[in-house]
């Protein structure tokens, strides 16, 4: 290998800079299986996006109407009156809109550039090849050839199932969860990261 | 410019910053996953350990300042048996939810039975919550 993975501390700021940074820029929590749900159900999202933005237009529109209305009604005087000599109509508005809904091309983006990510940093440190194995471990592990596709697809079966019921996974609950101090995110790691650690050590006895 | 090409620019952002970092520290390499799982080497342990207090000393500051209040997520009937299934999965597989993008883009082309199946567990699991379950999961990133 022509590169050394990095030491704990500079992988725990790394991770650290990450989650804390992700809440600054979006006002949302890290969590890669949110993401997933959004572009698995794609369809549905799209329309939840659609409905999200033309709700935001109709209020600004039923406010245009309801100014409209009361300027014919008591005329300009008494209007001014009201709204304190034309008080700044947009951040009233934005104090009722809330923060919007992330579109789901924004999920699909960012789990594409994951890939993007990983491909840059393979090809930078001159590492990327095909591989039609996970590691010379895990073939010994999982047996090699359709055993290692088959184990492959049962895992991401339980990945994809589990993450999905218990709302989170190890960015989710890991590192956004547990770093809010979130009960249920503790309670969460602690048990995947304790069966993960089983099932190793017992298919670590089985092979030795 | 737009917000919406803002939100787009800094989710990619994020997404290549996640790549580097997580192949950086060795999360997409299943020999390193297999080590922290079976203690034979703590460095992504503690890499991990360390993230969250850093970050939840951070969060914690910022909570009892008052400036941005703790996230917390719900605890319900599926947050234990799905974190077990969650684990069993990672450690047959060696990805988490992104980690399977990111073995991908290093050209672990056999990851794609992977990506199959979390995809096939996402669609299975939320339309069986959406039949029979009525509490909410607490997914992040709305």
């Amino acid at each position: 290998m022509s590169f050394e993975y990095w030491p704990w501390w500079l992988g725990g700021l790394a991770l650290a800079a990450l989650t804390i940074l992700f809440r600054f820029l979006t006002s949302r929590t890290l969590g890669v299986s949110g993401s997933w749900y959004r572009v698995a159900y794609w369809r549905q999202q799209r329309e939840q996006d659609k409905t999200a933005a033309a709700l935001t237009q109709n209020q600004s529109a039923t406010a245009d109407a309801l100014m409209a209305a009361a300027l014919a009604e008591f005329g300009e005087d008494a209007l001014s009156e009201i709204t304190g000599n034309g008080a700044d109509d947009d951040s009233s508005r934005a104090a009722t809109k809330g923060p919007a809904a992330t579109p789901w091309t924004a999920h699909l983006l960012f789990l594409a550039c994951t890939f993007i990510g990983a491909f840059l940093w393979s090809v930078y440190h001159g590492n990327f090849h095909i591989q039609f194995e996970l590691s010379a471990v895990h073939s010994q592990l999982s047996g090699a050839g359709w055993k290692t596709l088959f184990v492959l697809f049962v895992g991401g079966l339980f990945v994809g199932i589990g993450t999905q019921m218990a709302g989170g996974c190890s960015s989710g609950h890991g590192l956004s969860g547990c770093s809010n101090l979130s009960v249920a995110s503790v309670i969460a790691t602690v048990f995947y990261f304790g069966t993960a650690a089983l099932v190793s050590l017992s298919l670590k006895a089985l092979i030795s | 410019m737009s917000n919406n090409l803002r939100i787009h620019l800094i989710y990619g952002g994020f997404g290549i910053a996640m790549g580097v970092i997580l192949s950086s520290i060795g999360f997409a390499d299943y020999d390193e996953i297999y080590k922290m799982f079976t203690f034979t080497d703590t460095r992504m342990f503690f890499a991990f350990a360390s993230a969250v207090m850093l970050s939840s000393a951070v969060f914690a500051a910022l909570h009892f300042s008052k400036r941005l209040p703790f996230e917390q997520k719900p605890f319900h009937p599926g947050t234990i048996p799905g974190s077990v299934m969650f684990g069993f999965g990672w450690a047959l597989c060696g990805a988490c939810p992104s980690v399977v993008f990111i073995q991908l883009g290093q050209g672990k082309l056999v990851a794609v039975a992977t990506l199959l199946g979390i995809y096939a567990g996402v669609l299975a699991y939320r339309s069986f919550h959406a039949q029979n379950f009525q509490w909410d999961t607490g997914s992040c990133g709305v």
